[in-house]
């Protein structure tokens, strides 16, 4: 298989997978509804985890570790643009002096 | 469930440019570092290619690892397929809030990725346009930075700042999520379990955020 057709197939299925779960399953309903609207705040804090672990699942570098930490204080915020504005500096700042 | 109680904070504008903007920046540069580390595998035609038709950063680097490891074909396609359950998820979670009709659905889901669904849930009832707009942002980010980085951008040093900046935008969507003191103990129960899951077994990778979401998510704690 060539690159090409393995990069056709790869986006097909990445495709179907967006597309069967908006087009082909039904809306959740009743309890499924309750349940899949709690969902979406373990799966990112998850997601997060992921991320910050690699896929080696080892420490991160100390300004990453800092960038975290930073973006977890300002949280309560809700604001994603502070969030992101706070991890990068920690980012920046323990990167700086390490 | 998409109702505020008068106790909490006002929603969030997912589609101000204090909000997408970043996350275009953030998918912009790690759309450079995939241009630039795909490029001497696929060549420039073909690293353009994948982010114009797969459009998915965790898909795209999983492929490219899995090849430059020497895996072959139905490796990659099975691992890739593996990545995509957490579109399930998401759009399992999504798919309440879609009012379109199934061909607008069918456009929609192009753009459903990790950070659009995290702004289309953050305003539920604009959950159509949100994902389409933002998405189409995220999608012009990423084809963008791609090219960036298939024409040498990745020189700028951006690799050690991108490991850092999905972290905090995760974080951020996490907490875009929580509006509520259940959502809260949701939040770090997926956290803890995803942490014991990828501890345990390393070779879980992307599914382990799935399944630490789709335990967390089981217990109704508190008021929702």
């Amino acid at each position: 298989m060539s690159d090409l057709w393995l990069i056709l197939v790869v986006a097909i299925v990445t495709y179907l997978s967006r597309a069967a779960a908006v087009v082909l399953l039904p809306a959740a309903q009743g309890v499924l509804l309750q349940y899949v609207s709690r969902l979406p705040a373990p799966l990112f804090a998850g997601l997060a985890v992921f991320t910050f672990l690699g896929e080696r699942v080892a420490v991160p570098e100390p300004a990453t570790l800092a960038a975290a930490l930073a973006a977890l204080l300002v949280t309560p915020k809700r604001s994603l643009g502070l969030t992101l504005a706070a991890g990068i500096a920690g980012y920046l700042v323990v990167g700086w002096i390490w | 469930m998409t109702s505020t109680t008068p106790s909490s904070p006002p929603p969030p504008n997912p589609l101000a440019p204090g909000t997408v903007i970043p996350i275009m920046a953030a998918i912009g540069v790690f759309g450079t570092l995939y241009g630039a580390a795909a490029q001497p595998l696929f060549g420039s035609w073909l690293t353009m290619f994948s982010s114009i038709v797969i459009f998915s950063g965790t898909v795209q680097f999983s492929m490219l690892g899995l090849l430059a490891a020497g895996a072959g074909p139905l490796a990659v396609i099975w691992a890739i397929f593996v990545v995509n359950v957490r579109n399930f998820a998401l759009g399992g979670a999504l798919r309440p809030h879609l009012t379109g009709n199934r061909w607008q659905r069918l456009a929609v889901s192009w753009f459903l990725i990790d950070e659009t669904v995290g702004l289309a849930l953050a305003a539920p009832s604009s959950a159509d346009r949100i994902l389409l707009r933002a998405g189409a942002g995220a999608y012009l980010a990423w084809v963008v930075g791609t090219g960036i980085g298939v024409a040498g951008g990745a020189a700028f040093g951006l690799a050690g700042m991108a490991s850092a900046i999905f972290p905090v935008l995760f974080i951020g969507l996490a907490a875009l999520m929580v509006r509520s003191r259940g959502a809260l103990v949701r939040a770090g129960m997926g956290a803890v379990v995803t942490f014991v899951l990828l501890l345990m077994w390393p070779g879980l990778a992307g599914l382990a955020p799935v399944l630490g979401g789709v335990v967390a998510a089981i217990p109704a704690v508190g008021r929702e």
